[in-house]
């Protein structure tokens, strides 16, 4: 099981969008190939698990920015248990800046860690690099590049779809018109706690309601993920509020 | 038949309603609300070791026990264990005030069942490691991760429930981390209050069966 466990995971370090030199920016993508039926963990694992951590190694004048995550999916084990997950494929996204005095060639380096799990947890990492810009990818590794960007959740108004979230006391209620159904995805944080997401993450209609604990109050932002299905491929939206009373 | 004034009839029916929920805390495992609370008095339970000897919770009213979830399998208990000494250390503090029992609520068939004998053998563990294959006793706790920690304090009231420590990755050095079991023991152990009644656990998953 060991074994299968370190071929589980395979990660890359690409240039989604390389860029054209001093002074300008671009985009990295840290793709991960999953074996089946094993997964890795969001930014928020959830109940159990571990997030992704990646530690970036870059020359002076290279400047890289936090990651940008794709959307993952609801994985609910035996015992009620609920976590974020990715699998089969998924990327994260860096934004990358070359100063005005970076040198070239660049050559950036990463060190990656992830708990990956099928029925048991296996801790991976890995020490990939790229020198700019790179090869260009084959169609797979493209494919799924693409696949984890349309995933990667936008603002309400550059993602196409009308949602509007409206604290009630301590339940952020969230409505777009039109939506099938919704599942709310939160991010990590020590005072926005949302309550019994198993039941109540998600919701077929246009509506979703997410209570909160009374710790909510004193969170500077309530932020996550509203992904709204209706016909179509689902949408992302990034979810950022300020916390409840504070009008 | 006397009719009763409707004082008297409010001071039995209190009496009753009492009686009852008195007799839910008093500890029958069928009856208790499931997911124990923090401040709430710990649910009741009798399981087996891996001697074949029965442990029930009740029987330790007096003295603090600590709950350890446990599969001897998953790489954050092996980390406690085998990077480190947590366990063994944080449980032989207080000889004479704390029981430690470590549950493993694994199914058959999933990662860390059948494995426990071996692990107190290999770990020389000095505390049981009680069976709970059926998971009862974990969703009665609503035990999620391991490991998942409990403290129950001497009158039977969970005065603590989380992680271990502050250390998910497992990457501050010994003296770096905050062990907040450790914490509540020495708290309680000196008659303070538990100062971190609450945090999130982390480890892998329980492994209930479906």
């Amino acid at each position: 099981m060991e074994e299968e466990a370190k071929r589980a995971v395979k990660v890359r370090l690409v240039c989604e969008r390389a860029p054209s030199g001093p002074g300008s920016s671009g985009t990295l993508a840290l793709v991960f190939e999953i074996a089946s039926h094993w997964h890795i963990y969001w930014r928020n694992a959830g109940d159990t698990g571990l997030p992704i951590s990646v530690e970036f190694e870059a020359p002076a004048g290279v400047k890289i920015g936090p990651a940008q995550w794709p959307a993952p999916m609801r994985l609910v084990s035996p015992g009620e248990i609920l976590d974020y997950v990715y699998e089969n494929s998924t990327a994260l996204f860096f934004p990358i800046e070359f100063s005005s005095h970076a040198a070239s060639p660049v050559t950036i380096r990463a060190h990656v860690d992830w708990l990956v799990c099928r029925e048991a947890c296996v801790p991976g990492s890995a020490d990939v690099s790229l020198t700019l810009p790179g090869a260009p990818l084959d169609d797979s590794e493209a494919k799924r590049v693409a696949q984890a960007r349309a995933r990667v959740p936008r603002p309400a108004n550059g993602s196409g779809a009308t949602v509007r979230a409206v604290w009630r006391g301590l339940e952020l209620n969230f409505e777009s018109p039109g939506a099938t159904s919704l599942t709310f995805f939160p991010y990590e944080s020590d005072e926005a706690q949302a309550i019994n997401l198993l039941e109540r993450g998600v919701a077929n209609g246009h509506r979703l309601s997410i209570g909160y604990a009374e710790s909510v109050r004193s969170a500077d932002r309530v932020r996550g993920v509203l992904e709204v299905r209706r016909e179509g491929p689902p949408l992302f939206v990034l979810i950022d509020e300020p916390p409840p009373g504070s009008e | 038949m006397t009719t009763l004034s409707s004082k008297w009839m409010a001071r039995v029916a209190t009496g009753v309603a009492l009686a009852v929920s008195a007799a839910v805390f008093a500890g029958s495992e069928g009856e208790q609300k499931k997911g124990a609370q923090v401040g709430q008095p710990a649910p009741n339970f009798t399981l087996v070791d891996t001697n074949g000897k029965e442990h029930t919770l009740s029987s330790y009213q007096g003295k603090i026990v600590v709950l350890e979830w446990f599969n001897s399998e998953c790489p954050f208990v092996k980390r406690q264990y085998e990077t480190y000494t947590t366990m063994k250390d944080t449980s032989s503090k207080y000889p004479d005030k704390v029981v430690w029992l470590a549950i493993n609520s694994g199914a058959p068939g999933k990662q860390g069942h059948g494995k426990d004998k071996q692990a107190v053998e290999s770990w020389k563990l000095k505390y049981p490691v009680l069976n709970d294959e059926t998971g009862k006793v974990g969703r009665l706790y609503g035990a999620k991760t391991t490991p998942h920690m409990f403290v129950i304090d001497a009158n039977g009231v969970i005065q603590y429930a989380g992680a271990i420590d502050d250390d998910p990755k497992g990457e501050k050095s010994y003296g770096q981390k905050v062990n907040y079991v450790a914490q509540a023991l020495a708290e309680l152990a000196a008659g303070k209050p538990v100062s971190t009644k609450e945090t999130k656990p982390y480890g892998c998953s329980v492994k209930y069966g479906g």
